[in-house]
């Protein structure tokens, strides 16, 4: 009776090699999720910062442009449209009058000065309100002399 | 004959195959060392990153009723491990306390937060007197 070792033996010849190739791209598999996912936490990281740093410079800059307003004649439309830069970030603030009226306690009608600031990355245009970082609606509380007595956010959304 | 080949050829793949699941174990071992590195490098930026923020919206509460010219403080005390500084452009802040700038002005404020083996994280922001 002939043994069929020799044969089963030549036939698994190169199967452990097989195996270890096979291994081998496993590992491979492995290291490159691993790599996949380091660069995918690092650019996370630096998205998170980005936004921080740009919510954090539309502030600033709608508050600049609050200071600036307020010191503006009321009989005119508010003049913005500057470009500040912090935080690495160049944001552009436009602003526009809404005017709303109210009733005091006497039923007479008040005119309140209200304005609402776009602020957004300066891109040389105009803030569009699809690109808009900061939207804020502020009240002027004034005299009649016009001086500025204070200031109310109204609203204040932060959208992107 | 066929026996010995067989033999000797089985020892070459079992010593060839050691040799390449030594390189890719020591690649992957490797690999995981980095991604924990690079994991615990991520939480200390990201942590470093939630102290400057907290630090910041602590300065905003602190001078949302700001009076020019008045004295404004912080009450914010950050987490132990992390050193807070701060300054303004111009002048009036110590990181601490300030003075409220007048209503034609605004002041521009740098936050920085330090944490042993952490980068540092900074922010700037604009205080006004409403």
């Amino acid at each position: 009776m002939r043994s069929r070792r020799p044969d089963t033996a030549q036939r698994d010849s190169g199967a452990v090699m097989l195996l270890a190739i096979g291994f081998v791209l496993l590992v491979s598999a492995i290291a490159a999720a691993l790599a996949a996912l380091i660069i995918s936490s690092t650019a996370t990281g630096n998205t998170l910062q980005q936004v921080r740093n740009r919510q954090y410079a539309a502030d600033a800059a709608i508050q600049s442009a609050i200071t600036k307003v307020r010191s503006q004649n009321r009989a005119t439309a508010p003049v913005c449209g500057d470009v500040s830069t912090l935080n690495g970030i160049a944001v552009r603030v436009d602003c526009a009058y809404a005017v709303t009226v109210v009733g005091n306690v006497e039923n007479q009608v008040l005119s309140q000065r209200n304005v609402i600031f776009l602020a957004c990355t300066d891109t040389g245009s105009a803030c569009d309100k699809d690109v808009t970082i900061i939207r804020a609606q502020v009240n002027f509380e004034q005299k009649y002399s016009g001086e500025v007595t204070k200031t109310y956010i109204q609203s204040w959304s932060v959208n992107r | 004959m066929t026996k010995m080949r067989d033999r000797g050829e089985s020892l070459i793949e079992v010593v060839i195959t050691i040799m390449i699941i030594s390189v890719a174990v020591a690649a992957l071992v490797a690999s995981l060392a980095s991604a924990s590195r690079s994991s615990l490098s991520h939480r200390r930026a990201q942590d470093t990153d939630v102290v400057v923020r907290d630090y910041a919206e602590a300065m905003k509460l602190s001078t949302s009723a700001c009076v020019a010219a008045a004295p404004y403080s912080l009450t914010y005390t950050p987490p132990s491990g992390y050193t807070l500084t701060g300054s303004a452009d111009d002048g009036l802040f110590d990181g601490r306390s300030g003075i409220c700038p007048a209503v034609s002005t605004v002041q521009v404020v740098t936050l920085s937060v330090e944490a042993n083996g952490s980068a540092p994280a900074s922010i700037q922001l604009a205080v006004r007197t409403p």
